[in-house]
């Protein structure tokens, strides 16, 4: 028989939402008479648990995030344009194969439709952490902020209860004093707000660079290959696609607990969602475009076959091809100012003073 | 690496973040990176732990620590008996153990409360049970026994430590495999009579 624990109730039970709302692992939280216990079941179904005491509990801190914009945004085009495709499949098509296509492209629309309205319903995520005097450790089941907040409601008495509460006056004094001592020993730059600069790299790369500057050239690629599509065009942006997949990895993995600002971070995040769906939605449109057609054998018959693709001709292959050209130009663009600006900042600041340490009286 | 204990920092940029922030009932921007948050504080946050500080033997006669002999013992590990100082007196759950007990009690799971991981057998059991008929049903020729030895074995194991339906999800394997088991028993009997 299992070990029983029925002093537990539970709080919050629900997925990490890692991956557009889909559920890759389980986290729970429960409710003990002193304690919260967080319980993560991995995927080789390993339980690992964690015990909050209300008494050690220094803080909850709540993140909206945008993951809850980024996927309905994702979702929303992907289901669109599935069920564009199968629009488009049924009216052009009248053999009974492509009757099967059709059925297929409803069903994957269905499925995407589906994860998409259950990503609107659950509302705005976020991130949840709780600090304790060794750690800073995120909730995982409250990753929606409807459910944290309900969380949130339950917990706070329980741990003012444990802890008492904290006057607003006593809350700013100490807020203070701790302040002047991280000045003390933080580099800090005066009117600037003050960071913990131990978890603060400077970012020296060059990986953004090149990155925003490869986007222009795939850009021109895309330009180049609407009016004059060839084998070389084909092979050229082939290999811009790679190379920008590459260094979109490179730079997110430089930018990291950098100094770089949140919004070219963001951006660079962007840009790696785009090449993402930019590569499943051209894949999606070339097997349907090339399936009317014939089926290359090899891979230089493929790009042949797409050499061969006139975009002048083949409408949804031509919006795709300028779609992507105005994308990439548009985000190479914002990248590049970004990027300027933070250089140009960089370059403007004041050096790091250390404050001078408070007169004692 | 995280920031002092004492300090408050936006999870995304870092910035530490000032007291006016904290309490507030809706979310507020960060003043560095703009990403909207709500900052609860309680009094845990200041406060100060000390360290126990260990008397030295002044008498002889006084007890020293089985740790430290220098140091005035002032209690007794309630698993070994060894006589402890302030410093090398773990008070855990009620109890007062030495750190070696301690670290003994949690490798052998003694200890409940300082448990904190278990595989959970029944689901292992499900998953065994269940994963043939999704992926290749060829296997629970050989999945199916493994779920009935696996369940068998693991009946009784501790699974987590909520209350959980263990013995449901136990259950339902059992049947799966011992409905795997009887469909290749009546396709071999269907072969040899053929």
């Amino acid at each position: 028989m299992a070990t029983q624990d029925p002093e537990y109730a539970k709080l919050s039970a629900g997925g990490v939402t890692t991956f557009f709302g889909l559920r890759l692992s389980n986290a729970s939280l429960w409710l003990a008479a002193d304690h919260l216990l967080q319980l993560k079941l991995s995927f080789d179904n390993r339980e690992t648990s964690q015990r909050f005491y209300f008494r050690d509990i220094q803080a909850l801190i709540l993140v909206q995030t945008n993951r809850w914009q980024m996927g309905n945004v994702i979702l929303g085009i992907l289901t669109g344009l599935l069920a564009f495709i199968a629009a488009l499949t049924y009216f052009n098509e009248n053999s009974t194969d492509a009757l099967g296509s059709v059925v297929a492209l409803l069903i994957a629309t269905g499925l995407f439709g589906l994860i998409f309205f259950v990503n609107l319903v659950s509302g705005s995520t976020c991130a949840c952490y709780l600090k304790t005097a060794v750690r800073q450790e995120q909730l995982s089941s409250l990753s929606r902020l409807r459910r944290a907040r309900k969380a949130i409601l339950r917990l706070q008495p329980l741990i003012e209860q444990a802890q008492g509460t904290l006057s607003p006056e006593v809350m700013a004094a100490q807020f203070q004093t701790r302040r002047q001592e991280l000045t003390l020993t933080q580099p800090w730059l005066p009117g600037q707000p003050l960071r913990y600069t131990e978890v603060i790299k400077p970012y020296r790369s060059r990986m953004h660079r090149i990155l925003y500057g490869l986007l222009l050239l795939a850009a021109g690629a895309t330009v180049l290959n609407i009016f004059r599509p060839s084998v070389p065009v084909i092979m050229l942006k082939m290999i811009l696609q790679l190379a920008l997949l590459a260094s979109v990895i490179l730079a997110l993995i430089k930018q990291d607990e950098t100094d770089l600002k949140p919004a070219l971070k963001s951006l660079t995040w962007g840009v790696g969602g785009y090449l993402l769906v930019n590569a499943l939605v051209g894949y999606v449109i070339l097997l349907s475009t090339i399936n009317t057609q014939h089926t290359p054998a090899t891979q230089w018959a493929f790009i042949q076959t797409l050499a061969a693709l006139q975009p002048m001709a083949t409408p949804w292959w031509l919006d795709l091809l300028v779609i992507s050209a105005v994308i990439s130009a548009a985000l190479s663009l914002w990248g590049n100012l970004l990027l300027g600006k933070h250089w140009r900042d960089k370059a403007a600041a004041p050096p790091a003073v250390t404050a001078p340490p408070p007169t004692l009286t | 690496m995280s920031a002092p204990a004492q300090l408050i920092t936006c999870p995304q940029c870092k910035t530490v973040l000032e007291a006016e922030l904290c309490g507030r009932p809706d979310l507020t921007p960060c003043p560095s990176c703009q990403c909207p948050l709500q900052v609860l504080v309680f009094p845990a946050l200041f406060r100060i732990e000390t360290a126990a500080q260990p008397e030295l033997v002044m008498a002889a006669g006084e007890a020293g620590c089985f740790y430290h002999p220098q140091k005035k013992a002032v209690v007794v590990c309630e698993t070994c008996g060894r006589f402890l100082c302030a410093l090398c007196d773990v008070e855990f759950d009620g109890r007062h153990l030495c750190p070696n007990c301690l670290a003994g009690g949690k490798d052998k799971g003694e200890i409940k409360k300082l448990q904190h991981q278990h595989t959970r057998h029944d689901r292992m059991a499900l998953a065994l049970a269940l994963l043939p008929l999704l992926v290749c049903f060829y296997t629970s020729l050989i999945t199916a026994p493994m779920t009935l030895i696996y369940a068998a074995r693991h009946w009784n194991s501790p699974v987590s430590l909520l209350p959980r339906r263990a013995k449901l999800r136990f259950s339902i394997a059992i049947l799966l495999a011992s409905l795997q088991i009887l469909g290749w028993t009546a396709f071999f009997i269907f072969l040899a009579t053929k």
